[in-house]
């Protein structure tokens, strides 16, 4: 079978969730098929600049087809009308110039896909909001599965995204919260697809003794792992943090790996411990005693996964329906809403390590269960056969 | 460890949430706050705040919202009072000449929302913060008034801050 995969953008230098998400899912299917991804030649989602060689490429052994992005994102252009549309009353028309200005507007791959879409036995588009998904979907949408990789933000109320989600011939949703979320939003019940989410690619071990004096991680501590910028609610945790540990007294702290874009003291108990190699990130989650995840905004997290095939327990925010329905599924750490429900959970998961330990390994057991490869890899088999089968509704 | 284990050997994650919670409702039993309570006493205290600067009751339901449609935007709806003929003139001639005055308007009145929504937060967060720091004075307060009340340490008048006084003085 031909397989394309239609993706904003992509590569290894290529940091983000739904990318690389994409690309090991993409690395996955090639072992059975026939896989090509067609992206763009930019690296950078706020400017959607091209960086790359347009033209046939190959990465990790993937066939990948770029194609220039037309034109850069005007921040002066984008921001009013994305906060127009967020949160105010707006006009269709408004809403397609929101798709226009948001990107990255690739006409060259649009029409290579019209061009070509007979050549694919299936397309599979990741991330419903972008240009290349919008547009590249409604090519051959009968043939067409789609990842919506959808959080619960105002976008996802676009009136122009009502429509779209019944096209696809099946869709991939991240977690059973994400299928729910997008059916009530977008007005559409009982959409096709399944709840597949997505496995990790586990890196050469290092040993965790090696790990911890090199990056001076000797004590207790907790881990973040991810953007540090307060849309993730970075700035939230490390307040939550630093007033339970305040009042604790507690010599416990919270490593942040990951890209900082915001400004805060660095202490001894929080430190900003930068982006390090995957081996080494790993290394720091399995010795940490809990993982936490402030975003609210989650369609599947990744890291969190990452924790629970370390064995360790995470503590989510629970105003995030995924995180909260994931972590409740597994059994593998608590959630919070509000600060006292922080500290409650950090009392817990600091004063009983054997508690900890115990939730990290249910965690651990639930990854097995349902993100192991083979069962991500059968449930995408399932979902190419509804999109060959013709049996979608486009 | 063994409380937390459920009859099928497993740690329930929800058995323990409610744990928390009923801990948390403890709490308020001892005259602390939850966050919650701390957000409705808040939010009332900021409508006391509008109702004596006599806003209208419409924009300040609109600013205790999640959303921001109380900001100013960029765009407006072009209407006019009157009627008939002179009214489609009217609005004629405002399209017309709205594309010159947002020209001048857009950028600035982009950046006052931006402004507005920034002190929004800002004095809804010291409203917040403020709330709880008096909660929590009061119950240092009880705490010490119920203290001062006890009786003193047997076979001496002296307190415990009058021995710390003497202790800073030597």
């Amino acid at each position: 079978m031909k397989v394309a995969f239609v993706v904003q953008r992509y590569g290894t230098e290529i940091v983000g969730g739904a990318e690389l998400h994409c690309r090991w899912v993409a690395e996955h299917l090639a072992r059975r098929h026939e896989v090509e991804v067609l992206t763009t030649t930019a690296t950078d989602y706020l400017t959607w600049r091209n960086a790359l060689e347009r033209g046939l490429s190959e990465v990790n052994g993937v066939a990948v087809r770029r194609f220039p992005v037309a034109r850069e994102r005007d921040i002066e252009r984008f921001d009013p009308v994305a906060n127009k549309v967020c949160f105010f009353e707006h006009t269709d028309e408004e809403e397609r110039r929101w798709a226009e200005e948001h990107g990255p507007v690739c006409p060259e791959l649009l029409a290579h896909l019209r061009e070509h879409e007979r050549d694919y036995d299936a397309l599979i588009f990741f991330s419903y909001r972008y240009w290349t998904t919008y547009f590249g979907l409604q090519v051959a949408p009968h043939k067409s599965i789609l990842v919506p990789t959808a959080e619960h933000d105002r976008v996802l109320y676009l009136r122009l995204f009502r429509p779209f989600y019944r096209l696809p011939a099946a869709i991939a949703f991240n977690s059973p919260e994400e299928r729910i979320l997008i059916e009530r939003i977008t007005g559409n019940e009982n959409l096709p697809g399944e709840v597949v989410g997505t496995g990790i690619d586990r890196p050469p071990a290092i040993p965790v003794e090696e790990v911890a004096p090199r990056l001076d991680l000797l004590g207790d501590y907790l881990v973040y792992v991810g953007r540090i910028e307060p849309e993730k609610g970075c700035a939230v945790m490390i307040d939550h943090f630093l007033r339970w540990q305040r009042e604790t007294r507690a010599n416990v702290t919270l490593a942040l790996f990951g890209r900082s874009t915001m400004t805060f003291s660095e202490n001894a108990h929080v430190r900003l411990m930068g982006v390090v190699p995957d081996g080494e990130k790993l290394a720091a989650i399995a010795r940490a005693r809990a993982l936490v995840m402030p975003s609210r905004h989650e369609s599947l997290s990744m890291v969190v996964l990452e924790a629970w095939m370390m064995g360790r327990p995470v503590l989510v925010n629970g105003d995030c329906e995924v995180l909260r329905g994931q972590v409740l599924r597994a059994d593998g750490g608590l959630y919070y809403r509000r600060y006292e429900e922080f500290a409650a959970a950090l009392d817990l998961l600091m004063g009983e390590p054997a508690l900890a330990d115990r939730l990290g390994r249910q965690g651990g057991e639930y990854f097995e269960e349902n993100y192991a490869w083979e069962r991500i890899v059968e449930k995408y088999e399932r979902l190419l056969a509804m999109a060959t089968g013709g049996g979608g509704r486009g | 460890m063994d409380e937390w284990t459920g009859s099928d050997g497993r740690v329930d994650v929800a058995a323990i949430m409610g744990r928390i919670r009923e801990k948390i409702r403890g709490r308020r039993d001892r005259g602390l706050y939850t966050d919650e309570e701390v957000e409705e006493l808040s939010a009332l205290r900021l409508q006391a705040f509008a109702d004596d600067a006599g806003i209208d009751p419409d924009l300040l339901a609109r600013l205790m919202a999640p959303n921001h449609n109380w900001n100013i935007s960029t765009d407006y709806r072009i209407e006019t009072h009157r009627a008939g003929p002179a009214a489609r003139l009217v609005v004629l001639l405002k399209k017309l000449v709205r594309p010159w005055i947002r020209l001048y308007t857009d950028q600035p009145l982009s950046r006052q929302a931006q402004i507005n929504l920034y002190l929004h937060y800002l004095c809804h967060n010291l409203v917040r913060e403020l709330v709880r720091l008096q909660i929590e004075h009061t119950a240092v307060r009880n705490k010490l008034d119920a203290l001062a009340g006890e009786p003193g340490p047997p076979g001496g008048e002296a307190s415990p801050g009058g021995e710390k006084g003497e202790k800073a003085s030597g």
